[in-house]
């Protein structure tokens, strides 16, 4: 369709017979992501609360291979950075560095994390690590946690602001090491690399660690329709759509459709002066994948009822009123974007992270390029539909007061 | 490191981006940093002039005439236009300055700075928009109004500017006329009290012509006189609480001597190493130690933070004021300059890789110190190690009276 589509192709070898998944993209340039993904997450923790985060901070506070001090300080010559983020089903690494320091940084921390020999004799600096830091996550990641309880049912989804660090020190090392051998295992780990690394030489060091295998776990299913109310500190509008269809097909349309669907909420919104914000984005947990639409707003003095208003707008994107001018500008935006991600390492490396199923990005550039406004229309009116819908209203006039939701995709 | 490694990261390493400093015909000052190779360009467009110039009764003027100068039929088709190509337009208010910034693909950034400049400097600022206006921001004060995390040591350290400051109250808001929004505007925004900073795969002739025909500010006559900006002075010393909550973090800083960036900017990176060593240590309360040049209103300060083990931040600050005083009685050794050196020139070749963090970086420095190019400069590339300057800089600064301690507490 005359546009210039330019993502390179990713290499993807191993992730079975004990070997870790590993994602190459390699783009040159002076900066280069290693993300190592473990498959579990506080969701295995079990009644203890807390055992994943004693097990990554085990991997970086009490390992012979090296010690954290030295791996701190390593850091810090080469400019680079290490961040620890847990999640329900996930825990990962995300190691951040020029290239020229990369090829030694990479190597060592994999074979602290895929080949750890863990040291009893420093699990106190483990257990103070997580009584003062509870486990890094991201704005949206931590706001869906609050909402995944109540979507599955599920009681593992246990909420990580929950986690006690005064419990923590019921932990003893040999819980914590039988942890790691059992879920810390290189086949139970997705390792993604993008940037300037030589990609021949990081498969190789990465394919040479071996043992364990996936862990799979079946899906809670989420429970839709559904439609709540929730006691809140403000209101809030919280509502989505779910679906298990395969995501390599839809992945460009559901990109198109949120951000079609963006524009025309903030628009409408904020024109007639209720909303600052409105974040319309895919969801692509392991534990649902679908459309998530956050409205940080109230009720208006004047007149205006979100719900009816909201479900007003989607419903003509529903029954397929889509304009091509909006069309066209939120496929232009959605290719440009992927255009630009595929020559950053840390966005890109993110990506393909939590990308698992969709696809690679030439081949999501390319159901871009295909996408028009008929079959976009044609997705909508499917994944759109109100038996798929689930609806939160975060209602400050209900009893007793909780917390207020968070606040994905703020604005400055 | 592989031979091919070596000479992809000879190749892949960028120039450190050097700023070009003028001023046009017009009065407006231009800081124009060329970096060829960069896939997006970035502009800021500071108005020296933000929420402390609000009239009392007035607080939130400055900030709702931000919003009010990106509303409107051409800014909306501005916006339109802009994310249509994957880019980025927001702005922001603070107490001394408001921003308007840009991002977006080298190849359609020209245009789009055309019309930002455009449509932010020739208002139409309607009495319909306003009321709706209004409504907008009173939701982002429900919603948003908290204010970054950095806001919370400007705060602790100017208590006088409470969180309203900024935002105004609903009704402080209420005594806003369109009048008013005039009137700020044509006092404020002016060609010589603001400056345009842009980076990117621009050139400085380039981006003079764009101003030259889009930007619509009153005329400058030699008669206008630029308003004197200085920082506020900081009242030090200082000790304080911050509000209770999530996890314990003390934070310790010096102000430092003004029109020493370069040197603040090279002396945190020498402190960030001490403290990594400390918090190495396997008895070490300490975590996510970080030391850096930090601007409070105008105003350098090397500030340390870390975060420490619940209920020991009265104590863990201690080593922290420790780590300063030691600073200020002995240079660091022939080893700490080598690693900050080292840490340095990566670091600085890791921020020359991003148009964003280089304006970021230009534009703060633009609000206070239009013209000074030496600071501009050493803002991206800090001198090494000089202890014979240095010293007495830090006898100077690193004293009791000039020093700020805050701390938060944790909580559940």
């Amino acid at each position: 369709m005359g546009l210039l589509l330019s993502a390179l192709p990713v290499e993807v070898v191993g992730g079975t017979g004990g070997a870790p998944k590993v994602v190459l993209a390699p783009r040159g340039g002076a900066v280069a992501t290693l993300i190592v993904t473990f498959h579990t997450g506080t969701c295995d923790d079990g009644e203890g609360n807390g055992l994943t985060l004693l097990s990554q901070y085990a991997l970086l506070d009490a390992n012979r291979r090296k010690s954290n001090a030295a791996l701190q300080e390593q850091l810090f010559a080469s400019a680079a950075s290490l961040t620890v983020e847990t999640g329900q089903r996930e825990c990962s690494f995300t190691l951040e560095a020029a290239s020229s320091e990369f090829p030694a940084l990479a190597r060592d921390l994999l074979k602290m994390l895929l080949a750890p020999q863990l040291d009893a004799n420093r699990f106190g600096a483990v257990l103070r690590h997580a009584r003062t830091e509870s486990g890094h996550r991201n704005e949206t990641a931590w706001f869906l946690a609050t909402l995944a309880p109540v979507l599955t049912g599920d009681a593992s989804f246990m909420h990580p602001a929950t986690l006690n660090p005064t419990l923590l020190d019921l932990y003893e090392f040999d819980q914590v090491r039988k942890h790691v051998a059992k879920r810390f295992q290189p086949g139970n780990a997705t390792i993604v690399i993008a940037g300037g690394f030589d990609a021949k030489a990081l498969k190789r060091e990465v394919m040479a660690y071996s043992g364990g295998s996936r862990d799979l776990f079946t899906a809670s299913k989420v429970q839709v329709p559904i439609r709540k109310e929730i006691p809140s500190g403000v209101e809030a509008h919280v509502l989505g759509y779910s679906w298990d269809r395969p995501e390599a097909a839809t992945a460009a349309a559901e990109r198109v459709l949120a951000s079609a669907l963006e524009e025309k909420l903030t628009s409408r919104l904020r024109e007639a002066g209720v909303a600052y914000s409105v974040v319309v984005q895919p969801l692509q947990e392991s534990w649902i994948k679908g459309l998530l639409v956050v409205v940080p707003a109230h009720d208006d003095a004047s007149g205006l009822n979100l719900e009816p208003e909201l479900a007003k707008a989607i419903g003509a994107f529903a029954a397929g009123d889509l304009d091509e001018d909006t069309f066209a500008r939120a496929r232009s935006k959605e290719i440009a974007l992927q255009t630009l991600i595929d020559g950053e390492a840390g966005p890109l490396a993110r990506q393909l992270s939590n990308s698992e199923g969709t696809g690679s990005p030439d081949e999501l550039l390319k159901r871009l390029d295909e996408l028009t406004r008929h079959s976009l229309t044609a997705h909508a009116v499917q994944l759109l539909d109100l038996s798929r819908r689930f609806y939160f209203k975060f209602d400050p006039g209900l009893q007793p007061q909780a917390s207020p939701p968070g606040r994905p995709g703020s604005r400055p | 490191m592989s031979l091919t490694l070596a000479l992809v990261g000879l190749l892949s390493a960028a120039p450190l981006p050097r700023p070009v400093v003028t001023r046009l015909p017009d009065g407006l000052e231009l800081i124009v940093c060329p970096m060829p190779r960069s896939p997006v360009s970035v502009a800021r467009l500071v108005v020296r002039a933000g929420a402390e110039s609000d009239p009392a009764t007035k607080r939130g003027l400055a900030h709702l005439l931000e919003h009010m100068l990106l509303r409107g039929p051409k800014a909306s088709e501005f916006q339109l236009k802009a994310v249509a190509v994957g880019g980025y337009v927001n702005a922001y208010t603070s107490l001394d300055s408001t921003q308007f910034h840009l991002v977006a693909p080298a190849a359609e950034f020209p245009a789009l700075l055309a019309k930002m400049l455009s449509v932010v400097t020739n208002p139409h600022l309607a009495k319909v928009a306003l009321t709706k206006e209004l409504g907008v921001v009173g939701t982002e004060d429900v919603y948003f109004g908290g204010g970054k995390p950095g806001g919370l040591v400007e705060r602790a350290l100017f208590p006088q500017e409470n969180a309203s400051a900024i935002l105004g109250t609903a009704g402080t808001r209420l005594q806003i006329t369109r009048s008013d929004l005039f009137g700020s505007f044509q006092k404020y925004y002016s060609p010589q009290g603001s400056t345009l900073v842009v980076a990117g795969a621009v050139t400085p002739a380039e981006i003079g012509k764009i101003e030259g025909e889009s930007v619509f500010f009153p005329p400058w006559t030699p008669l206008d006189v630029e308003r004197p900006h200085t920082p506020p002075r900081l009242s030090l010393p200082i000790t304080t609480s911050l509000p209770r909550g999530g996890e314990e973090v003390v934070v310790v800083g010096h102000a430092f001597p003004p029109g020493h960036r370069g040197d603040c900017v090279a002396v945190a990176a020498w402190l960030e190493l001490r403290l990594v060593r400390l918090a190495g240590r396997l008895d070490s309360p300490l975590r996510s130690p970080a030391v850096t040049c930090y601007q409070i209103r105008g105003n350098d300060t090397v500030l340390a933070s870390a975060t420490v083990e619940r209920g020991t931040g009265a104590e863990q600050s201690g080593l922290i004021v420790e780590l300063f005083q030691s600073a200020a009685n002995k240079g660091p050794t022939a080893e700490e300059k080598k690693l900050v050196a080292r840490h340095s020139r990566l670091k600085a070749g890791l921020e020359a890789e991003s148009a964003g963090v280089v304006a970021e970086t230009l534009a703060e420095a633009a609000v206070w110190r239009q013209g000074n190019t030496t600071e501009v400069a050493t803002a991206l590339e800090p001198p090494p190690l000089d202890w014979k300057r240095l010293q007495p800089l830090l006898q100077q600064s690193f004293v009791e009276d000039n020093r700020f301690l805050l701390h938060r507490q944790g909580g559940l």
